[in-house]
């Protein structure tokens, strides 16, 4: 293990960013996560690759960089939609901490966020992400909806925690 | 570098996984949780704990020499710390993320009508539990009928959220009816 591993993972990680962040700033995609996969994961690997074949870094130092690389992309990929999504818990926390000492009261609260900006974009993004489809006036689940819920749900079964409340 | 090491290395990280969902199960035996408001805070910790002990033994288990050791050390940690960050995150958006509740009512409602389905989860719903998780977390307390900001890490917390959103462009709106841009 040498340094050079490090300082690979923060030159895949920070073209990883850079392109995340260039993209959204000039023509944010439709199906977000996907695009962000791409930027998370397929940036660095590409690059790796090319280093692989011109760089004359050794397989197992760019391995290693390329995973530590791709773990900080994946944390970043599943706290991303907090950011994206305008997380309500976030938002409260945010208005009620603003008030000071006062605070809110569950009515001010309920005003100050109105609905348009609960659900806005909830529905819309589900489909543009390809987790759910319409047929009709009808809503299915996508494979891709249901392999996302299938593994969450395991890890959340074995973590011992039960069902979401929303 | 030695390609072993690096093997080793990943079957630390495997290990990571199990270790944790296993200290979060003794966790929540030992000290349970009210069921249906689970902190979601639990499994960052049991997987920090796992992270402590895996990394503890990673001087024993990897490099050659002090230097070498401590490098493979600070790689476990980190990529260990990652996948701290992917737990909290996975188990944040199962319990509160909305697209992936409504994925939870379409799979238990195939073939949902979409009006019904928008109806089945509003605003004030949301608001409802959240308010009520708010306050069982302790990040906020009800003070005569008004909620009041108690953590002051969840306030920093959710201001690097809004920051970060708004630097890639995204519009955080609050306000009477119209829309009032924070």
């Amino acid at each position: 293990m040498n340094l050079s591993v490090f300082m690979l993972a923060g030159i895949f990680s920070g073209l990883a960013f850079g392109g995340h962040f260039l993209l959204w700033r000039l023509h944010r995609p439709k199906d977000d996560l996907s695009a962000l996969a791409a930027c998370m994961l397929g940036l660095p690997c590409l690059f790796a690759g090319a280093l692989l074949l011109y760089g004359g870094f050794s397989l197992a130092t760019l391995a290693a960089a390329l995973l530590l690389a791709c773990c900080l992309g994946l944390a970043y990929l599943f706290w991303y939609p907090a950011a994206q999504a305008v997380s309500p818990t976030m938002l409260m926390t945010l208005l009620v901490a603003w008030r000071g000492g006062e605070g809110m009261t569950a009515e001010e609260l309920r005003e100050a966020i109105p609905e348009t900006v609960l659900t806005a974009d909830t529905f819309e993004n589900l489909f543009a992400e390809g987790f759910a489809y319409l047929d009709g006036e009808k809503v299915h689940l996508s494979a891709r909806g249901r392999r996302t819920l299938k593994w969450i749900l395991l890890l959340r079964r074995l973590a011992g925690f039960g069902e979401p409340r929303g | 570098m030695a390609m072993p090491d690096f093997l080793t290395a990943l079957l630390l990280a495997a290990a990571h996984v199990p270790l944790s969902l296993l200290l979060n199960r003794l966790t929540l035996k030992l000290r349970p949780q009210k069921r249906d408001l689970p902190a979601q805070g639990t499994f960052f910790k049991s997987a920090l704990l796992a992270l402590l002990l895996l990394g503890s033994l990673c001087p024993f288990l990897l490099g050659e020499g002090p230097r070498e050791r401590f490098l493979w050390s600070l790689y476990v940690v980190v990529l260990l710390g990652c996948q701290c960050l992917v737990f909290i995150s996975v188990m944040c958006v199962s319990e509160s993320g909305r697209r992936f509740f409504l994925l939870v009512r379409i799979a238990a409602n195939p073939g949902v009508g979409l009006e019904a389905l928008k109806a089945s989860y509003r605003g004030d719903d949301m608001l409802t539990i959240r308010r009520e998780r708010l306050v069982h977390w302790g990040v906020m307390e009800a003070r005569a009928g008004r909620l009041v900001l108690k953590k002051r890490s969840a306030y920093l917390y959710s201001l690097f959220f809004y920051l970060w959103g708004r630097l890639l462009g995204f519009r955080w709106f609050a306000g009477k009816g119209k829309g009032r841009l924070l």
